[in-house]
């Protein structure tokens, strides 16, 4: 969908509108700046803390405990998800117990796995790479075991191998699912990696919110929150960009 | 690369379902000679595209058994190559239209350079070597299943088995397809059998037609079609003998389908 | 009585897997190859849950999280509902809302908590906002989606018989939209539970996250274990019952997959 400028226009100047009421409401005190910054204070706190080196250390923790996590899941999930995908026995017992797991929420298992591993870093790469090994897992496994059977019969008239088919056929099929469960999988593991430091861990950006919030600093809260939503942005556009460039570049755009 | 003779012999299928077996397919025997035009017409869900996939080896039959040159056909062989009626679902959509064809080859380990001059050369006898760097998605229906026949065709298969190529184009496309079809075939000789369910089309096309009744299936006649080619579609369709034949297969199939 | 007994063989079938689970998991727990402390048995889990039960500890936690997340859930399908047909009026309006929600909604509903305890404070007060602002975007975007696409030929119709700007989004465009809307809802009753519990978790001192993190601080594993599979029956029940809605809702005649004219 494009959006053309004059909506990108408008887009901007809504923005500024609303920032600009907000700055006026809460100057005018008719909400208390001990609750809700004004923007202008957010931005002031945001230079504080990126120049003292308070937002560089917990957003580099964040990403990196991010990464780590989501590469995990991510590799899991596609080689269990094709186990057992490509297993048809073996697909239809499990099928039902995943879908369950699936609808189990995510931030259960941290008071679990804190049970099992206490608060290590150990721990919130568990909590966020168990999180988000569902949607790759289960949309891999429905991906590889669901090619469209004139498909899989043209690959069998054309004498393809096991192996051939495979690799040509049902693992391309399967990539658009994929790569959705993939980008699923990318956001929620940003969330649980944020929420798992906000519940429990004492590090990264999470914690970060949670102790200028309990420190009453609500200037510095917004900065941190803001900076997550450009997190999460950054890292949903970034793979927008490589899921078009390089996952999903052979198949027609159009 | 002349045809090879395929023949059927007594040959039914029966579903094992759970309220007990359904017949699909009884007791069909036939042959084709090699290089002959066969088409295969009969009611809607008569079961056509079943016999279609058991003479490609895409599934055994419950009794009988099928030919190939008198080896009997129990998987799916190169000498054979089907076209299937759903282009849609039948091309890869990550592949450009060349890549499709390439397929193929890659089965069968031709090198990547003779590959290429081949599958584009197929593209060629299918007008369309100016889309070959396309994706599926972007081209038209009537292109897309050219693209599933020069995938057949560059193997160079002594046998052509059709499902309803050309049922999801519209008439004229369907016309001009048909045309470039039978000129290929013409040059080529493969043996070809083609299911549809559309009489002019059979006749049109078929040096002989098999009529089958409806479910389930049974061989109800076995028509020589006496219509010399090269065939056109204008003069040949306003023959007499075209629609004397075409009223007969009508009559036919009503009656033995209708019940 | 073969239709019974399939169904029956159907069940059995899934309920293989999580038999071998359980009974791999009794197995492990009472040979105590994990220490008890991080895997207690499931009779441990199981006697756990009824002490929880009978001092109503268990119920009083189901109430509190469920009373948040259904009052944040319905607030979140109106609000997201009704902000859905207002700015589908417009074309341009949507584009140009598009980017600066886009932002909001990259943010995780749990780092809403920590401002949300600045603005009104731990407890109830501060759990149903969070949860509204994490359930809303399934609902909105789903909804705007599914408004902005009904069919263009139902539009011409509805110009033709010359409906009211109002009739032609009630009888018109929702019922068209009805589909993608219950989709929306469905996902957000789950997001409204998970939020709840982390806000629970952070800044509540009720409720099923509440007691979650108190049993895992005390190391009661019985009780933690009892509750994560309470929450995971939670989401699962919630998710079945909203779905039974939603397919007695939509369960239109023109919403039949329709059969293709071919063989087999």
């Amino acid at each position: 969908m494009t959006v053309g400028k004059g909506a990108r226009a408008a887009s901007v100047a809504l923005v500024v509108v609303v920032l600009g009421a907000w700055e006026v409401v809460v100057r005018a005190g008719w909400i208390s700046f001990e609750t809700i910054p004004t923007p202008s204070a957010t931005v002031r706190a945001w230079s504080h803390i990126a120049a003292n080196g308070q937002l560089a250390g917990p957003v580099l923790h964040t990403l990196q405990f991010f990464m780590i996590s989501f590469l995990l899941a991510a590799v899991a999930g596609i080689v269990l998800g094709m186990m057992i995908g490509l297993n048809k026995r073996c697909y239809s017992y499990l099928h039902a117990s995943l879908e369950f797991l699936r609808f189990v929420p995510p931030p259960a298992i941290i008071p679990l796995v804190l049970l099992v591993s206490g608060f290590t870093d150990r721990s919130e790469i568990l909590i966020a790479a168990f999180a988000s090994l569902w949607p790759v897992l289960l949309n891999t496994a429905k991906g590889v075991s669901v090619i469209d059977p004139q498909l899989r019969d043209a690959g069998h008239a054309l004498c393809l191998s096991r192996t051939q088919l495979l690799v040509k056929l049902v693992m391309p099929a399967a990539l658009p699912l994929i790569v959705v469960g993939l980008r699923l999988a990318l956001s929620l593991c940003l969330i649980i990696v944020i929420t798992t430091e906000i519940v429990a861990i004492r590090q990264g950006i999470g914690f970060a919110l949670v102790s200028a919030s309990s420190a009453l600093q609500p200037a510095t809260v917004y900065a941190y929150l803001v900076t997550v939503g450009v997190l999460g942005t950054v890292v949903n556009v970034a793979f927008r960009l490589l899921e078009r460039r390089v996952l999903l570049r052979g198949w027609s755009t159009s | 690369m002349a045809g090879a003779s395929l023949s059927v012999d007594s040959m039914s299928l029966t579903y094992q379902g759970r309220a007990g077996g359904r017949q699909v397919i009884e007791d069909v025997t036939l042959d084709v000679d090699q290089g002959e035009f066969v088409c295969i017409v009969g009611p809607s869900g008569c079961g056509k595209t079943t016999l279609l996939r058991i003479l490609a080896g895409l599934m055994p039959p419950t009794a009988g058994s099928v030919s190939l040159d008198g080896t009997p056909v129990t998987s799916p062989n190169r000498e054979v190559a089907v076209v299937f009626q759903d282009y849609g679902r039948a091309l890869c959509p990550w592949r450009t239209a060349v890549r499709n064809v390439e397929l193929t080859l890659e089965a069968t380990g031709v090198p990547r350079r003779e590959r290429r001059d081949r599958s584009l050369d197929a593209l060629g006898q299918v007008d369309l070597r100016d889309r070959a760097h396309d994706h599926p998605r972007m081209l038209s229906g009537g292109m897309q299943q050219r693209i599933q026949i020069a995938r057949a065709i560059v193997g160079r298969p002594s046998v052509l088995l059709m499902d309803e190529p050309f049922a999801s184009l519209d008439a004229l496309t369907k016309f001009r397809l048909e045309d470039m079809f039978l000129d290929t075939w013409s040059r080529f000789g493969q043996t070809v059998v083609l299911v549809t369910h559309d009489l002019d089309e059979a006749v049109y096309l078929a040096d002989r037609i098999i009529v089958l009744s409806g479910g389930p299936a049974r061989v109800i006649d076995n028509i020589r079609v006496g219509i010399p080619r090269p065939r056109d579609q204008v003069t040949t369709r306003a023959r007499d003998d075209f629609v004397a034949l075409r009223t007969k297969l009508l009559q036919l199939i009503d009656g033995g389908g209708d019940r | 009585m073969a239709a019974v007994l399939a169904g029956v063989r159907a069940v059995a079938h899934r309920l293989v897997v999580p038999a071998l689970a359980v009974l791999a998991w009794y197995v492990i727990a009472k040979r105590e190859l994990v220490s008890p402390v991080f895997l207690p048995t499931p009779g441990g889990v199981l006697a756990a849950a009824r002490d929880m039960w009978r001092a109503d500890t268990l119920g009083e936690a189901t109430r509190y999280t469920l009373g948040s997340a259904l009052s944040g859930w319905i607030i979140a399908c109106v609000l997201g509902v009704v902000v859905a047909i207002v700015i589908t009026r417009n074309r341009f309006l949507v584009d140009a809302l598009a980017p600066p929600l886009d932002f909001v909604r990259s943010l995780p509903a749990a780092a809403l908590i920590p401002p949300a305890t600045l603005l009104f404070g731990f407890g109830r007060a501060m759990e149903i906002p969070v949860v509204v602002l994490g359930a809303i975007w399934p609902v909105l975007l789903n909804a705007t989606q599914g408004l902005l696409e009904t069919e263009p030929q139902l539009h011409d119709v509805a110009r033709s018989i010359r409906l009211s700007r109002l009739r032609r989004v009630y009888s018109i465009e929702l019922p068209a939209a009805l589909p993608a809307i219950l989709l929306g809802v469905r996902t957000a009753l789950s997001v409204a539970v998970i939020v709840a519990v982390v806000a629970e978790m952070v800044g509540s001192s009720g409720g099923l996250g509440y007691e979650l993190i108190l049993a895992s601080q005390r190391f009661q594993s019985g009780e933690v274990y009892a509750l994560v599979f309470l929450l995971g029956a939670i989401g699962v029940a919630a998710n079945a019952l909203v779905h039974a809605l939603e397919r007695r809702i939509v369960s239109r005649p023109g919403s039949l997959s329709t059969t293709t004219d071919s063989d087999n």
